[in-house]
């Protein structure tokens, strides 16, 4: 791994050209928004945050210049978000209908 | 092992007498310094979390009131489980021990941030301060879970304590980041992972606990203090929340929590039975690895709390499988000490005592861990005394003994003076016995039906009960000593030699105690952790 | 030029590692804030799949003009915090103070900018838990969407209050000439705080003003 005093010096123009692309992204997200995606709506709104997020995490925040270590933290740090949420869903999904806060059921019927 | 990072033998300054003003220790900077801070203060919180136990093993001498009246009972029992999960277990091994000895091991001259170890030293007394002072002026009922809805509800003031324990958790965060970043960077040369002490993996799988865990714990206590006093109500039925939600947050922190407590002693416990069966550690890499295994699946596990609180029966499932794997873990890691045992030449000392204490301890512990994660075994002891008994022996039987075997195995190194032995290994019996007289009656207690955090039992419980009050007084007695023989051994005990135990571990290659620098020349490691390899290079002084 | 030695701390082999070891520290510390945020969007995920229509309809209720500004807002004080950076470690001390000001004026309008929509729906008695009184949408999952709203917004703005201040501490120093091509590791690590504080609007903007 290079040393990491020797700072890849990122140039101007690759910062810009990721701004434009944020921008758009920002601009397609709030578009897809009048389009009735019913429910591919959340899907797709999540998978434009991604990409922007990554947008910022690899070129803003250098993480693809920099050692394996940092990348391995925020990785496991979002794995981990995941983790929890996944269950936590996964359990307002499964209930019992009745034992939901609304009595509604979550998951439909087979 | 290394050539040169010998420290002359002759006595002289070291990091106890370097400068003794009050300022130079409250504004201090060397890890070891900083270690025997937490080390007092962590002290300090057992004996007040003590305290609190002995008063309601008292109250629970006979059904009904005995000593006190049941709001004061309730409160007792939430000071106890907020001071002794929050004050001593989560910072005790790896903020005391992790703080003087990780960079001693690792060859290195401090942690990597040196002025935030100093932080967390008082991050830990400001919560705990503010916790404490919420604790006297109206104390929580809650038990230390505070659970939805009585936390929104309680008359009683929680915030102050949640407040206390929300800084309490930023020094748990900081001493994280501090030693991932010290291990990571500070190595000294030659030192690969594969060659680094069992208790530095320990310590770096905790610490990945520590820093992964915390926030959402911070996040969780956050909530709660909305909830209660500004009514937000998230978790409220009545407003659409969900009682259960809470939960998820709660233990999704606090199952690992119990990990950041028991990791640490089971690093402790590679070491000292390394040098005491004087053996390289059986299966190295599996213990290792199984340090990170424990510290990642013990995240999946969070569930196996929420059994019969509403959860999803899928969900239920999932966590008692997941529950069952963690196991694994620590059974392999009890099979290679065991391992290590054999054939090894046993010298049997204080510290190995407590170790002897600690492996009975953990299986029997882990052992009823496994059963009480079987969901349908559950529904019944879910919230007896069965679940008390259990995560005591881990907590109380396998991380305590540790500790112990942790203060009496580096003693000589943090304070170059001897205790005398056949106390400690009077007082060692008497944890032993004690303990078990203390919580093997609550295992029955809790598969008859009594529930945990009553007031009030009916009077065909009182046997266990007295019988459990018994052996916590022995188990109070077997302290006491100990602090006497170590407080005398402070004051006039004899000098303790370089290496007393005849240690092969590389904090043992320093001067007893080191000196502020810990080593005059940069080490360079040439040799494994373990490795009893020629009698003549141990230093004997 | 300025002395890299001045720099290294003595229990550090080289700058090098040093500035390996802060930058980790940095990522671990912004692990925490992921971990932070995240108990959050879980109690939000958790109850859009209980409340979905009553999610979808106060969504709407929210200024999604204003919130759209705001991620543009964020989005390019990230361009000019990542252009800071760049002149610093290029020599070009003043335009480096120019960028790091700038973002700190974008941070500040952020802020007023989710003032104006806090006073908002302040007014319209759209507020957490017990003080709702939005009459137009009396559902239990409306009360809870505001609540989440509050809590992940309000907790982000905690955020960005904060970088304003490191920012700004940071900007000074620059201007102070503390850092140069050698070194100019804090600088680096105000930046990485900024953009973890971009982020997280990135999710927050979809999941609150575009259901």
């Amino acid at each position: 791994m290079a040393s990491a005093t020797e700072t890849h010096v990122s140039s101007p123009l690759r910062l810009l050209l990721v701004w434009v692309a944020l921008c758009a992204l920002t601009v397609l997200t709030f578009g897809l928004h009048h389009v009735a995606l019913g429910g591919y709506a959340l899907p797709a709104a999540l998978v434009i945050a991604v990409v922007k997020s990554a947008l910022v995490a690899l070129v803003f925040m250098e993480l693809w210049e920099h050692r394996g270590a940092n990348r391995l933290v925020f990785a496991v740090s979002v794995l981990f978000v995941l983790l929890l949420m996944s269950l936590a869903i996964a359990d307002v999904l499964t209930r019992f209908p009745l034992a939901t806060p609304t009595g509604i059921p979550t998951f439909p019927a087979p | 092992m290394s050539q040169s990072a010998v420290v002359s033998r002759r006595a002289g300054k070291n990091y106890l007498n370097v400068e003794t003003s009050v300022k130079s220790w409250l504004l201090t900077r060397d890890h070891k310094r900083i270690g025997l801070m937490f080390l007092v203060l962590n002290v300090g919180a057992l004996f007040v979390g003590g305290v609190f136990a002995l008063l309601l093993r008292f109250e629970h001498l006979s059904p009904g009131p005995t000593i006190m009246d049941a709001i004061t009972y309730n409160r007792l029992f939430t000071l106890h489980g907020v001071v002794m999960v929050w004050l001593f277990m989560i910072p005790a091994i790896p903020s005391a021990f992790g703080n003087f000895l990780v960079p001693l091991m690792i060859g290195a001259e401090d942690v990597a941030f040196p002025r935030l170890n100093l932080a967390s030293v008082y991050l830990y007394v400001a919560g705990a301060l503010i916790a404490l002072w919420g604790m006297f002026h109206g104390g929580a009922d809650t038990g230390w879970t505070f659970y939805t809805p009585y936390s929104s509800m309680t008359p009683t003031k929680v915030v102050p304590i949640l407040i206390g324990v929300f800084i309490i958790g930023f020094s748990t965060i900081v001493t994280g980041i501090n030693f991932i970043v010290t291990i990571h960077t500070l190595r000294a040369k030659g030192l690969t992972w594969m060659r680094m002490p069992l208790f530095v993996w320990a310590i770096y799988g905790t610490s990945i606990i520590q820093v992964l865990a915390t926030p959402v714990l911070g996040l969780v206590l956050l909530l709660i203090a909305l909830e209660h006093s500004l009514g937000l109500g998230i978790f409220d039925a009545a407003r659409g929340g969900d009682p259960v939600l809470f939960q998820h947050l709660f233990w999704f922190y606090s199952h690992p929590a119990v990990y950041i407590m028991v990791l640490p002693a089971m690093g402790v416990v590679s070491e000292v039975i390394a040098c005491f069966a004087r053996k390289n550690p059986f299966g190295y890499k599996a213990i290792a690895y199984s340090s990170l295994g424990i510290a990642f699946v013990g995240f999946f596990t969070w569930g196996h709390h929420m059994f019969v609180s509403g959860q999803s029966t899928f969900d239920a499932g999932a966590f008692a499988v997941l529950s069952m794997l963690v196991g694994v873990f620590t059974a392999i890691k009890v099979f290679n000490w065991v391992a290590t045992l054999y054939k090894g030449s046993i010298q049997f000392r204080t510290p190995f005592a407590y170790i002897c204490g600690f492996l009975y301890f953990i299986v029997f512990g882990g052992m009823t861990g496994v059963a009480v994660a079987t969901v349908s075994l559950d529904v019944h002891w879910h919230d007896t005394y069965f679940v008390v008994a259990h995560f005591h022996f881990i907590m109380v039987g396998a991380t305590l003994m540790a500790f112990l075997a942790a203060l009496h195995y580096w003693f000589p190194k943090m304070f170059g003076k001897m205790y005398n032995e056949g106390w400690g290994l009077v007082s060692a019996v008497l944890i032993i016995l004690g303990f078990n007289a203390t919580f093997i009656p609550q295992f029955w207690l809790g598969n008859f039906g009594m529930p945990r955090r009553y007031y009030n039992y009916p009077e065909r419980f009182q046997w266990l009960h007295v019988a459990s009050t018994a052996g916590s007084t022995l188990l109070f007695f077997g302290f006491m000593i100990i602090l006497i023989y170590l407080f005398i051994a402070l004051r006039f005990g004899r000098r303790a030699e370089w290496n007393p135990w005849g240690s092969r571990g590389f904090e043992w290659r320093t001067a007893t105690p080191p000196p502020t620098h810990n080593f005059d020349q940069a080490p360079v490691f040439t040799h494994g952790p373990h490795e009893y390899h020629e009698p003549h290079e141990v230093d004997l002084a | 030029m300025p002395d890299t030695h001045v720099h290294r701390a003595h229990h550090f082999q080289d700058l090098g590692k040093q500035v390996h070891a802060e930058r980790l520290g940095m990522w671990l510390f912004l692990g925490t804030e992921v971990l932070l945020f995240a108990g959050l969007f879980v109690g939000y995920s958790f109850y859009r799949t209980l409340y979905p229509h009553a999610f979808a309809e106060a969504s709407h209720h929210l200024d999604t003009p204003f919130g759209t500004l705001e991620t543009f807002d964020l989005i390019t004080s990230s361009l000019a915090m990542a252009l800071g950076i760049h002149f610093t470690r290029t020599g070009r001390r003043r335009l480096s103070v120019a960028a790091v000001a700038l973002t700190i004026l974008m941070g500040l309008a952020f802020l007023g900018m989710h003032s104006v929509e806090y006073r908002h729906e302040y007014l319209e008695g759209m507020l957490p838990g017990q003080y709702y009184h939005f009459a137009e949408l009396p559902l239990a999952g409306a009360s809870l969407f505001f609540t989440m709203y509050f809590l992940m917004t309000g907790l982000h703005s905690l955020h960005v209050i904060a970088g304003v201040g490191v920012l700004t501490y940071l900007c000074v120093r620059t201007y102070r000439g503390a850092y140069s091509p050698a070194y100019q590791t804090p600088l680096e690590l105000g930046g990485l705080y900024w953009h973890l504080v971009d982020m997280i609007w990135i999710f927050l903007y979809p999941l609150l003003y575009l259901i």
